[in-house]
Parts: structure tokens; C-alpha cells; sequence
């Protein structure tokens, strides 16, 4: 949320026009996601054995990486994160060995010795993420002599601390700060944010003792300084991981363990089969789209995915031995890409037929970054139902209005081309006894069926660069993609120039000015 | 006993029961002893607190004779329509009102309708539905980054009237948003602002853990050794709170202070163990652990978990841990099916069909949805309170995000309020008027909950108050 610390720096057009305060930078706070709370606490404790519950995150603009910049601590999120804190310290201070090892040092059991001083020096640098202030080690120390000396033992008195660390916002938010750079007027992070935003993006979890002090020592003021600081964090095997994390939520994923079918028409549709698909889905990201030097756009028309039995069946293709194996799908399957997906197309479907709007508005609004205008006045959305008919022929219905075709024509045509897909994703050749036909056109290009539909993305330049968009509003966890252009149209060269491998776009993109800073908006609400 | 005199919670208040022989955060009922003789006030005359309820559900309302009586008035001059039949029992504390528009009554949308329903808009003035495309977010609530814009409605009362209750409010739904990404208004009810929603919790278990059960692990030192240093945990973090907050932008200092009043409101929660503390009361009963499921995981079970949520909202009522509840049955342009009576299709869907097979089946899922409404305010009926009883005491707002669903014109929107809010609504009232704004009623809502309050919405902004829903 660049843009809500103070403002200054005016560029006025003159005139009577209000001149133009732009954001000269500040302070934002990211709630850890629930993922990153969960990766951060573990980082700290070690693993654990007690299942800790994190509150729900917010999408917002398809992300809970953007929802994190924006939503508040509410109070059964405040009381999760204390029930969490609790459990996760009990775990660790009920063992000595584990806590020891964690202290590293013995401390007198009023813990009135230099040991606690360090521990809390040491722990707090690693969960607020930076070095703590004297207050605040002062503080900490006197929640953890205090418990101490109730509890009479040195355990109780460290574990209450910890636990308090791990509820203060200073752990429960990421910092970041940015300031103007004169040399091309963005809003600049410093070196801290610079660490955070590396190890949280590349890592999902919090910056490393080193990566902190690189931040201290300057090294994450330049961009030659972050690609070097980058670098291990770019071979380590969880990035692989974050960025299938990344094309799973834009794929919303996720979605398809929250829908039912009827039970009628679909009885295979149980949670196995559900689970089955997301994890189909994501093992095509990781092992196909994010594959070594594989070319990203295959997201959109690989023929190749991963199947277990479950999915072999409704693929029609032979299952693996055992488990999820890669497989080819013929070119008779009309089926490639991340739309051919069964757990994508089960989510955006309806629980008894397919849904070509749904479908339609999804590939709109998350593959091309369009958002059509809202129905116009006295428009009529009754839908003809005719069961004699296909989906097909009773969207065009609705179609010949007048008012209801200039939109539908945006997104009807691009789901239309997934109507080979049943509700579940499997394959069919007719619907209620007809044809189906999957012709269309869109993007000035012509398709039969969703392979077809996958191949035309793939060479479309607006497709790319609405991708890059999403990565860009998700790394940075802002919503303002939209007003930096220039930054999003870098991203696309140097994906193309990088032969479409996207670790290497990943690599560019942490050292350049889209990840190092934000533009300067105007500030809402100035005069 | 001179702190039962107004049943405010503080931390002395907060009970204990048993649970895994360790203390539990309670509260206690109001009894009738501790009232005046009729029970419709505290003995030194303080009134009963009164609570405020929203339940809603997605998709509109059929009118014509499923949904809008043919007689108006009081008592037997109107009679339940066909799909409010389930409130048979019930009907004296309803107060149906009819026929109130959006603004000039176009068609917009279900997100738009949310807004308008719960917030009274998104801020900017509009007095006609075009208006609304002037809006900077005019055009984003029914995409991925539709919320509430305005706080609502249940959080301007919970704002006004929030004391010393446990809970500020208490947030609750059933079925999950699973449809086209409509960002935060559909998943949840609750809003505090811009992308602050307050989740509803589905979870029956999880529900209870959170009023009931205490969660948190003591081992190795008494509780009130471990409740003293959960409060000095949590002032601590208050202090962190602070020193972050002077370096923040008013957006972000904003939301450090919604974090600090949850902390706060936590802190309370921990019982105070002091030698001051009063004997053992009796305490509001406290249920046995629900073992219903979410409904999402599994649909055709969905009445069980309605019926054991409906259970612990009361329970919460009835212990006074809040005085403001929400309950989103269903999102604004909810895409659930319902196997529970035997239909596959998605509701949103049957309701734009042009199939009237497909239209009845819709009303079938109101009709439906208005037995779970009526089981809950039976739960409340149920349920004493001095005298009386929670629907004495409480009044509901019980709402849809658009009016008539197939063209989702935003016209003659229906409104089923239960309760009679301490007496300030009489009930067993149908009341008619097409083109009042849903404005006007909600801020009569805020006026019965005593918020000094002249003027409400942006959509439809209105300073009128009606009259006619009062006793």
C-alpha cells in the first residue's frame, strides 16, 4: 500500500486543475499470510508436532497476498494467534533439550543473567526481523523475569516471552519502508524491507541472520547487491514451491475442495477425487509449467500432466503404477494446458452443468486482465432453460438480446470453447443427445475446443503480460499493478529475452524496479 | 450483588465452568430473580439489554403470493405467506415489511445489492442507480476485489453499543461462497471497512471451542498464575502496538487499532482469579460439544448444522457474550445446491432460468432457507430472559442482497425482522409501502438500538425514519 504515508512533492498541471500530491513513501504493514505465519512460527521453534490454527486470509484481486496489506487483526484472529503462541511455546519449553538447544545458553532460574538478555536479543532479532530497540529488549526481559519468578521456574519465564514475541505485531506484520529516490523518483525500500521481501517471496519464510545483516550492511541498496543476495536464495529447492504456490492461487486452485456436484450426476465427485485434482494441478505447475528451463507458456498448452488412477480414468488415459506419474494426453483428449485441468474446470462449473459465462468470466478477468462493465440498466438476465437444447444454444438464446450480447461476446466464446468438459472436467462429445460445438473466436484468432483455445493464449502478448501483472500485484502485495505499466512491459521483454523460462524472469525481476520499489501515486484524498 | 445489576461483562464476570477439569471462560444468564417483577427490566430499573441480529441469505425473493401477504396491518389482518410458513409459531414477532426499492429500483446486480443492504452503499452519494457508475468503485463489486466499502450496519450498532461484553459481535454463517470470485462481500457479512471483513465462523466445533472451550494449554502452573501472565503477554503487545503505530500512515494506524481493540477485547476474556472474585453462580447452560461438521463438507447434512449453530448463537445470547450477532446463511450470489431437498441445481442459477420448473425449485430453496431462519428465532423463542425471552429482547434483520431474483431488479425488496427489541417493535405487523428505501429501515434499526443517529446511507442517503415498523 505505497501511497498512504505522508505526502509531498508536488507536480501541479497549472491552471485551475488541484495539483497533484504524490506519495513520498512510509511505513506499510503486511500481515503474514496464513502460510507465512505458519512457515515463520516453524522457522523460529523448529517443527512442531501441535497443529497450530492460523486465521483465514482475505483475497483481495485474487490474491491473500494482496488482502494481507489491507485487512485487520480481528478478535478471533488476535485470539487464534495467542492459542497458536501458547501451544507452540508449551511444546517447545516443555523439553529441555529442545529448548535449550533453542536458548542456547543455561540461564538462572530468575533469569537474571546475560543468557535471557541474549536469547531475547537473538529470538526477537529473528521474529520481528530486524534488531530489536533497547525498550523493547527491556521489555520482553521484564514479561520473562516476571514469569519466572510467578512460575518460579526460568523455563515458564522464556516461554512466556517467546510467546509474546510471536504475538506482537512486529512479528505478525511485515515492515516495510520506502522513501523517494531522487534518481528516478519511485519509492524506494531500504535494506531491511529488501530482506523481508526476498526471503518471503523466494522462501515463504522469514530473511536469514545473514540475509539480515546484508541488510545492515548496505549490500540491499543496489540492485547488483540483491541479485548477489538473491542468488542462493534462487537455488534453494522451496522456490519452486513459491512459485507453484503462485500459479496455483492464480489458478484458484484451491477452489475445487470447496465445491459439491450433484451427487446424482456425478457420484464419483468426493473429496478423494478432489484432492486427487488439486494435487494433478499442482504437480503440472511444479513439474511442467516451473520445470528447469521448461518454456512458462506451456502453462496454457501443455499436452503434458499428471494423472493418478483416479484422474487416468476420467482423463481416459492409462494410470501410473502407482501414485501420480507424468503423462501425455492426445491429441484426440482436446485437452492441454492449465484450462484442460479437471480441478480447475470442476471449480468453475455449476454442481449439475457446465458454465460457459462462469467459465468465460474467469478466463477474462484472471488470464487477460479484463473486467467487463457491469449488465447495463433494465437489462434482463433470465436465462432460457431448455433441456432439449445445448448450453450452447441456450446462451445464444440469451444472447440475441441486444443488451445482454455486447458483454456476454467478451467472455461467452472463451468458455464456450471448454464445453467438451462436463462439470467434473471429463471429456464429452454431445450434450443432451447434440454436438457439441466448441468453435469460436477470440483475440482475433479462431478455435475449436480447449487445446485450441490454450494455443491462441499462449502466443498472445496481452495474455503474458496479464501473467506478469498477477505476479507483479502478488509479489508486491498491491493492487496497483494497473499503474505501473512500464514495469509490467519490462517484465514481459525480459521474460521473452530470458527464452520464457520463468526462475530466470524470477531472478530479473527481484532485482529490478518493480520489486525494489513502487511507484510514486498521488495520495487520495490530497488536495 | 450489585454488579448483576446491568449484566455488563468485566473480567470478574467472566465465568468458569468445567472443561477438561480447567477453568472456562463463562458468562452469567439473566435470571428472573435478578429482575423487577414483571421480568421486562433489571430490579433498579435498568432495561434488558437489547441485541441486534442480521441473518442473511443470498439470491432474493419470489413475490406475489409466495412471499407478499394480501392484507396489511396488525394481527389477523394479514396472514403468513407460503414461504414463511415455518414461522406459524412465530408469527407474533414478525414484522414483514414490503415493497422497499434501491434507489429508482433498476437493475444493478447482487453486489451491488450487498453493499446497499448492509452499508447503505459505498460511500459516494448516489440518489439514482446510475449514479452509482460516478463511484471509483462503482464497477468492481461483483470482481475479485469487491468488499465493503462502508462499514455494516451490524458494526455501526456493535460500535454504538458495545460495553463490556465479551464479544463486540459475534459472526456466523453456513454455507461458503463458491462461485464467481466476488472478493470479500460474499464470503463474509461483517465488515469494518475496505477488505476488513470479520469471517463468519462455519464450524459448529470450532464455534463452540471459541465460546466454550478454553484452547489454551496450561501445564506446570496454576491458572491463575497463567492467566495473570497471559494479560501481562498481551499489554506488552499493546505497548509494541503503540511504538508501531507513531511510525504509520492513517490507513495503516487505522488498522493497529482495530488489531489493539482485539487484543484488548481478548485480554478482557481472561478470567481475573483474585480473592474479590464473587462465589460460583449459577451459570448459563453451557451445551455439550457439538459434533456437526461445516455444511460445505458435507450439503446434505446441511439442517443439522443449522440447527446446532442456531443452538450456540443462543447460548451466546443468552450469556450475554455479546449483544451483536450476524449470520450469513449464504452469500450475495450464492452458488450452492441444496441435496438436503433433493435439488441439484445451483441456486443462483434456478433463479435466472426462464423454466418455470426451474423458478419453482428456486422458491423451494427460500422456503427452505426460511425454515433454518425460523428454527433460530424459535432457538431464541426458546430461550429465557428474565420474564421473557431472547426474541423479546433482540430484533433480526433478516435480509437478501437483491429483491426479486430473475431480472435482480433491485424492487420490492422484502424484509423479515424478528423480535420485538424490548418492546420498542410490537410484531405481527405486515407492513406495505412500494418505494421506501431500504435505508429508511435500517436507520429505524439503529434508532430502536437507541443510536443517536439522524441520517443514514449513501445510496439512498435518508434522514426518515419508519414510523410504521414501531410499536
Amino acid at each position: 500500500m505505497a501511497g498512504t504515508g505522508q505526502a509531498g512533492g508536488m507536480s501541479g498541471t497549472g491552471g485551475s486543475a488541484p495539483p497533484v500530491v504524490l506519495s513520498k513513501g512510509g511505513v506499510m504493514l503486511r500481515l503474514l499470510t496464513q502460510a507465512e505465519y505458519l512457515t515463520s512460527v516453524q522457522s523460529l521453534l523448529g517443527t512442531l508436532t501441535t497443529q497450530l490454527v492460523a486465521p483465514e486470509d482475505t483475497s483481495v484481486a485474487g490474491f491473500v497476498a494482496v488482502g494481507a496489506g489491507q485487512m485487520s487483526v480481528t478478535d478471533m484472529a488476535a485470539t487464534a494467534y495467542e492459542t497458536a503462541s501458547l501451544a507452540a511455546t508449551a511444546e517447545v519449553f516443555g523439553n529441555a533439550t529442545r529448548w535449550h538447544t533453542l536458548v542456547g545458553c543455561t540461564p538462572k532460574a530468575d533469569l537474571s543473567d546475560a543468557c535471557v538478555t541474549t536469547y531475547i536479543t537473538n529470538f526477537g532479532r529473528a521474529a520481528f526481523r530486524r534488531n530489536l530497540a533497547d525498550e523493547e529488549v527491556q521489555q520482553w526481559l521484564g514479561v520473562a523475569r516476571n514469569a519466572a519468578m510467578l512460575a518460579g521456574t526460568a523455563a515458564y519465564g522464556l516461554q512466556t516471552a517467546t510467546s509474546g514475541l510471536l504475538q506482537s505485531p512486529n512479528f505478525l506484520y511485515r515492515i516495510e519502508t520506502n522513501a523517494v529516490d531522487s534518481s528516478n523518483g519511485r519509492l524506494k525500500y531500504d535494506g531491511l524491507s529488501m530482506a523481508n521481501r526476498l526471503s518471503y517471496l523466494l522462501t515463504g519464510g522469514p530473511p536469514s541472520a545473514a540475509l539480515l545483516d546484508a541488510a545492515a550492511s548496505g549490500q540491499l541498496d543496489t540492485a547488483d547487491g540483491v541479485r548477489a543476495a538473491a542468488a542462493p536464495l534462487l537455488m534453494s529447492a522451496g522456490v519452486a514451491d513459491r512459485m507453484t504456490a503462485f500459479f496455483s492461487e492464480y489458478a484458484q486452485a484451491q477452489q475445487v475442495l470447496l465445491v459439491d456436484k450433484s451427487a446424482t450426476l456425478f457420484p464419483t465427485f468426493n473429496a478423494a477425487l478432489k484432492s486427487s485434482m488439486l494435487q494433478g494441478l499442482q504437480l503440472f505447475l511444479k513439474n511442467v509449467v516451473l520445470a528447469p528451463n521448461a518454456d512458462v507458456r506451456s502453462f496454457y498448452d501443455s499436452d503434458q500432466t499428471f494423472v493418478d488412477a483416479k484422474l487416468a480414468t476420467l482423463y481416459g488415459v492409462k494410470a501410473p503404477a502407482s501414485g501420480f506419474g507424468q503423462v501425455q494426453l492426445p491429441q484426440s483428449s482436446g485437452r492441454a494446458g492449465i484450462l484442460g485441468q479437471a480441478g480447475l474446470i470442476a471449480a468453475q462449473s455449476q454442481s449439475d452443468r457446465t458454465s460457459p459465462t462462469r467459465r468465460g468470466i474467469f478466463i477474462l478477468e484472471s488470464l487477460l486482465c479484463t473486467i467487463p462493465q457491469p449488465p447495463p440498466q433494465g437489462v434482463n438476465t433470465s436465462i432460457t432453460v431448455d433441456p432439449t437444447l445445448t448450453t450452447r444454444q441456450q446462451l445464444e438464446m440469451h444472447r440475441s438480446n441486444l443488451q445482454c450480447a455486447s458483454c456476454h461476446a467478451l467472455f461467452d466464446p472463451l468458455g464456450l470453447a471448454l464445453e467438451h468438459f462436463d462439470p467434473i472436467g471429463k471429456y464429452r462429445d454431445t450434450e443432451n443427445g447434440l454436438a457439441i460445438d466448441a468453435t469460436g473466436s477470440a483475440l482475433g484468432k479462431s478455435f475449436d475446443g480447449e487445446a485450441q483455445l490454450g494455443a491462441v493464449l499462449r502466443q498472445d502478448p496481452r495474455v503474458l503480460a496479464c501473467l506478469l501483472r498477477n505476479f507483479y500485484r502478488n509479489a508486491n502485495g498491491r493492487a496497483e499493478d494497473d499503474k505501473d505499466p512500464d514495469q509490467i512491459e519490462s517484465l514481459v521483454q525480459s521474460l521473452a529475452a530470458h527464452n520464457y523460462v520463468w526462475s530466470d524472469l524470477v531472478a530479473d525481476f527481484v532485482a529490478s524496479d518493480a520489486f525494489r520499489s513502487a511507484p510514486a501515486l498521488p495520495v487520495t484524498g490530497s488536495m | 450483588m450489585e454488579i448483576l445489576k446491568k449484566l455488563k461483562f468485566s473480567r470478574r464476570h467472566a465465568l468458569r465452568g468445567m472443561v477438561s477439569g480447567i477453568g472456562v471462560s463463562m458468562a452469567l444468564p439473566v435470571l428472573e430473580i435478578m429482575c423487577n417483577d414483571s421480568g421486562t427490566a433489571f430490579a433498579q430499573g435498568a432495561p434488558l439489554p437489547t441485541t441486534f441480529g442480521i441473518f442473511f441469505w443470498g439470491n432474493g425473493i419470489h413475490p406475489g403470493s409466495l412471499w407478499t401477504p394480501t392484507g396489511t396491518g396488525d394481527g389477523n389482518a394479514w396472514q403468513l405467506p407460503t414461504n414463511l410458513q415455518a414461522f406459524a409459531n412465530l408469527k407474533d414477532y414478525m414484522t414483514l415489511v414490503t415493497g422497499l426499492d434501491m434507489m429508482d429500483a433498476q437493475f444493478k446486480g447482487h453486489g451491488w445489492g450487498v453493499v446497499y443492504v448492509l452499508a447503505g452503499g459505498d460511500g459516494t452519494i448516489c440518489n439514482i442507480t446510475a449514479d452509482i457508475s460516478k463511484s471509483q468503485y462503482g464497477g468492481l463489486p461483483e470482481t475479485s476485489r469487491g468488499t465493503q466499502w462502508q462499514p455494516t450496519i451490524d458494526q455501526l450498532v456493535a460500535s454504538a453499543i458495545h460495553t463490556d461484553e465479551p464479544y463486540k459481535s459475534l459472526e456466523t454463517g453456513i454455507l461458503k461462497y463458491t462461485g464467481v470470485n466476488m472478493g470479500t462481500a460474499s464470503l463474509n457479512l461483517a465488515h469494518i471497512g475496505p477488505n476488513m471483513p470479520l469471517p463468519p465462523e462455519r464450524d459448529p466445533v470450532k464455534l463452540f471451542n471459541t465460546l466454550f472451550g478454553m484452547g489454551v494449554p496450561t501445564v506446570g502452573v496454576p491458572i491463575e498464575i497463567s492467566n495473570q501472565l497471559r494479560r501481562s503477554v498481551l499489554d506488552a503487545v499493546l505497548a509494541d502496538a503503540k511504538r508501531l503505530q507513531t511510525s504509520l500512515g492513517s490507513v495503516d494506524s487505522k488498522r493497529i487499532d482495530a488489531h489493539m481493540e482485539s487484543v484488548r477485547a481478548l485480554e478482557m476474556r481472561i478470567p481475573m482469579t483474585t480473592g474479590v472474585d464473587p462465589p460460583p453462580m449459577p451459570t448459563c447452560q453451557v451445551p455439550t460439544t457439538p459434533t456437526e461438521k461445516a455444511a460445505n463438507l458435507d450439503l446434505a447434512k446441511v439442517t443439522a448444522t443449522s440447527q446446532a449453530m442456531n443452538k450456540l448463537i443462543a447460548v451466546a445470547l443468552s450469556c450475554n457474550m455479546t449483544r451483536v450477532y450476524s449470520h450469513l446463511w449464504s452469500g450475495a450470489r450464492d452458488d450452492n445446491h441444496y441435496p438436503i431437498i433433493q435439488l441439484d441445481t445451483e441456486h443462483h442459477s434456478l433463479t435466472h432460468s426462464t423454466n418455470q420448473t426451474d423458478q419453482d425449485k428456486a422458491a423451494k430453496v427460500e422456503g427452505y432457507i426460511m425454515t433454518q431462519y425460523a428454527d433460530f428465532a424459535q432457538t431464541l423463542k426458546d430461550t429465557p430472559m428474565g420474564a421473557g425471552n431472547l426474541l423479546d429482547n433482540t430484533i433480526i434483520y433478516g435480509i437478501s442482497d437483491v429483491a426479486e431474483p430473475q431480472s435482480h431488479v433491485h424492487k420490492n425488496y422484502h424484509i423479515v425482522l424478528m423480535g420485538h427489541a424490548g418492546g420498542k417493535i410490537k410484531g405481527n405487523r405486515h407492513y406495505r409501502k412500494t418505494g421506501r428505501k431500504v435505508t429508511e429501515l435500517m436507520l429505524t434499526l439503529q434508532k430502536v438500538m437507541g443510536m443517536n443517529v439522524n441520517s443514514f446511507g449513501s445510496w439512498d442517503k435518508t434522514s426518515t425514519t419508519m414510523q410504521e415498523i414501531l410499536a
